[in-house]
């Protein structure tokens, strides 16, 4: 074995996890090494998921509003024989720039980057294989443990990449298929199923819960599934449990469910969930252990039990955001190099970029009431904004959850475009604390789809006032 | 016909260049089946029935689906009588296949003065298409269109080789064979090109045949070409032919693309203890 290099921090993957904890330290002046197994910085992330599925989203977006806006005049179709690759056409060069930007990003903080597989030799140490030429040692006075996770595939469904995909290799499909079935209803398998929709793909999505995205308010995913079905040809179907799925050696796959029905759809994305990547790092010998899930347990400042490791991003589960990942690997190292931390952010928004997008912040209508409070429910439909109309955007809906007693925001929830970047407002409203009438004193851009958080706060005040005027006691 | 010329290597190359230059390589138009298997492989409408439909028409293609669907690759207990039944069997991606390789190597690779190295070729070719599709399933790549990108990697061999006695005007071939392939290795990229370019291939397969050796410069599949240029070093290794001197495991393990294409070295490993079931694959196409 090579004579071990010392550093004080030794970083392994670098998603967004991996890239922040490193950057952090290196600005606290420390000296660092990066570890990435795929080529160029960026992890799953950049090369796999939330980047080259967006690039593709963004196509479809434009599909979308190409048909709302000229489909009555003109025919908007997709050519049979597109190869898929011709709608992704911009997504090499956004990758590409992404991985400059942050490979420049490492360079400029004086970051070491590693090209390799890193697997622990003890808890301070870890080898590095490379494609060529020898392995490198390591030893770290901290280490961070980032390496992401990659789609789960149950035994018994035959993902071949060639029929039966996960969603690492459905971008990687020749040509649109005209059909698709996907397996899960979470966030991947919900934003792949409305971009094939939007494309003309004839999309059947199963699940076993009763809707997709269940962790979401339910009008919100009322919405949500109505803007899907209206897609023809797609269709959710709920509570079904998957008894079989089979390519039947001529120009289908078959799923058959528990009662009996089979879905025929030419390809099938497989997306129930993704598993942490640890089987390479042998982190036994570092003293560690994975939990029932498959993932590194660590505390709430991402250390794990052996005190100078820490764990961040998809490799410790939930939220499995880019977002909340980042502040992960910010918040190990800081902790880490004694740094004052900041308190824990639990006010973490959620964003899924389907068509139409939605977001969410806070607590939900029924988790606020689960959780005791009297609540109010503002409500503003994309439809009634002049910017909703003017854009086409009519089918949005936002959702004002406030606290009756003080007026304080408790959660938002919104459907319809821009929903990503409207959330933020009212995040910042809920972090500071100011109360729903903060949205009906203050001025805002007109016309914007911002306006909708005025309509909600007013139609919250509009019902407080009726509640009094019912029951003046009160 | 051109007349009789003594040929060395560079000459000989030179001529093929020349040749390819100014577009008087004897270019075979695509066969009509294959055209129109290609065609349908690409439409979103198509289904075995079509499929089936134009098989039938063809009768050596008809036969052949039949031979690969009873070899020993994917043979069952049952033997398969009929054409449908070889279309339940081998599934319409692989009949696609099938049917592309074997109307392309009655085109392309049936000139009986080379016969010999047209066999060679043909074997590589095959093993190339299936270490195309495994090492694009190994990385959870693109593995629908990956055969007929390394099946048809060295079709521009296959032209030159086709077109060698007309070139040089003789009826017996007397050049050394070591001359003709070195002639060959220099120009089939070129030749290569221009056919795909003639046949209106797919992207992705005129770019893994225009640049399986110089993947850098492919502009929209690099991932493709270096696939291709993975698979066609695996196939010279693991089936070595006179065709080129074949790259050692060693070498293999050395070679950059394994970088580019980010395969470590236990899973070119795999990949090579493959070989048993690449060479039942190749002798069913055979």
């Amino acid at each position: 074995m090579s004579i071990p290099e010392t550093w004080d921090v030794v970083v392994i993957g670098s998603g967004p996890a991996g890239q922040k904890a490193a950057v952090q330290a290196a600005k606290a002046g420390r000296r660092v090494c990066i570890v990435e197994r795929e080529l160029g910085v960026g992890g799953a992330c950049v090369h796999r998921g939330t980047i080259p599925s967006k690039t593709l989203r963004e196509t479809a977006l434009h599909m979308t509003e190409l048909r709302r806006r000229l489909g009555a005049n003109v025919k908007i179709e997709i050519p049979p024989d597109l190869q898929l690759a011709s709608l992704m056409d911009r997504m090499q060069s956004v990758v590409s720039a992404h991985v400059e930007y942050q490979t420049k990003q490492l360079q400029r903080n004086g970051i070491e980057q590693l090209h390799g597989r890193a697997r622990f030799v003890d808890e301070h140490t870890v080898a590095v294989d490379a494609i060529h030429g020898r392995s490198r040692v390591l030893r770290g006075e901290f280490i961070v443990i980032a390496t992401g996770s990659r789609p789960r595939t149950p035994a018994d469904v035959p993902v071949d990449h060639e029929y039966v995909y996960d969603s690492d290799s459905i971008l990687g499909m020749a040509y649109l298929p005209k059909s698709l079935t996907v397996l899960g209803s979470g966030v991947i398998a919900s934003e792949y199923a409305t971009i094939f929709a939007a494309l003309g793909v004839q999309v059947t999505m199963i699940d076993k819960g009763d809707r997709p995205l269940s962790f979401l308010d339910r009008e919100i995913l009322d919405r949500f599934v109505e803007a899907f079905e209206s897609h023809p040809g797609c269709v959710f179907v709920g509570n079904a449990k998957v008894r079989s799925v089979a390519w039947n050696g001529i120009d289908a796959v078959v799923t058959t469910l528990d009662n009996g029905w089979e879905v025929k759809a030419e390809k099938l994305l497989c997306a129930l969930g993704r598993v942490a990547n640890v089987e390479d790092l042998a982190i036994e010998r570092a003293g560690l252990a994975i939990n029932d899930r498959g993932q590194v347990p660590v505390d709430k400042d991402c250390r794990t039990k052996v005190p100078h490791i820490f764990a961040a991003g998809d490799v410790i589960g939930p939220p499995s955001l880019a977002s909340a990942s980042m502040e992960q690997g910010r918040r190990a190292m800081r902790t880490a190099l004694q740094m004052p931390v900041p308190q824990y952010q639990d006010l973490i928004p959620v964003g899924i970029y389907t068509l139409p997008e939605i977001s969410s912040v806070g607590q939900s209508e029924g988790e606020a009431t689960k959780a005791g409070f009297d609540v109010v429910v503002g409500r503003s439909r994309f439809a009634e904004l002049a910017r909703g109309q003017i854009s086409g955007a009519q089918d949005g809906l936002l959702k004002l959850v406030v606290d009756t007693a003080t007026l304080r925001i408790l959660g938002c929830q919104i459907v319809g475009e821009g929903a990503t970047e409207l959330v933020h407002l009212a995040q910042m409203a809920m972090m500071t604390n100011a109360d729903a009438t903060v949205f009906v004193e203050k001025i805002f851009n007109f016309p914007t789809l911002a306006e909708a958080y005025r309509v909600a706060a007013l139609d919250v005040m509009g019902q407080l006032a009726a509640r009094a005027k019912a029951s003046p006691a009160r | 016909m051109n007349a009789p010329m003594e040929t060395g290597t560079s000459d000989l190359s030179r001529v093929f260049a020349r040749q390819i230059a100014d577009r008087k390589i004897e270019l075979p138009p695509l066969p009509a089946t294959a055209a129109e298997v290609m065609s349908l492989c690409q439409q979103e409408t198509t289904d075995a029935a079509k499929l089936s439909a134009v098989i039938h028409r063809d009768q050596t293609i008809a036969s052949n689906v039949l031979r690969v669907a009873n070899s020993a690759a994917y043979a069952s207990q049952v033997p398969c009588s009929s054409l449908q039944q070889a279309v339940s069997r081998l599934g319409m991606q692989l009949i696609t296949e099938v049917a592309m390789a074997v109307s392309v190597r009655g085109r392309m690779f049936a000139n009986p003065k080379c016969a010999e190295l047209l066999g060679f070729l043909w074997k590589h070719s095959v093993l190339t298409g299936f270490y195309t599709k495994e090492i694009a399933r190994l990385r959870r790549r693109n593995v629908e269109i990956a055969f007929l990108c390394g099946l048809l990697h060295d079709l521009g061999k296959a032209v030159l080789l086709n077109s060698v006695d007309k070139v040089l005007g003789k009826d017996e071939l007397t050049l050394p064979v070591g001359y003709l392939l070195t002639a060959v290795e220099q120009q089939h990229v070129a030749a290569g090109a221009l056919l795909a370019k003639e046949w209106k291939l797919p992207e992705q397969i005129a770019e893994a045949i225009a640049c399986h050796h110089d993947y850098a410069a492919a502009k929209r599949f690099g991932d493709m070409a270096m696939t291709v240029c993975l698979a066609d070093q695996l196939a010279h290794c693991i089936a070595p032919t006179r065709l080129c001197e074949p790259p050692t495991e060693e070498q293999l393990r050395q070679h950059p693309v394994l970088v580019g294409l980010n395969v470590y070295p236990d899973q070119l490993q795999g990949l090579l203890q493959m070989k048993d079931r690449a060479l039942l694959v190749t002798e069913g196409m055979r």
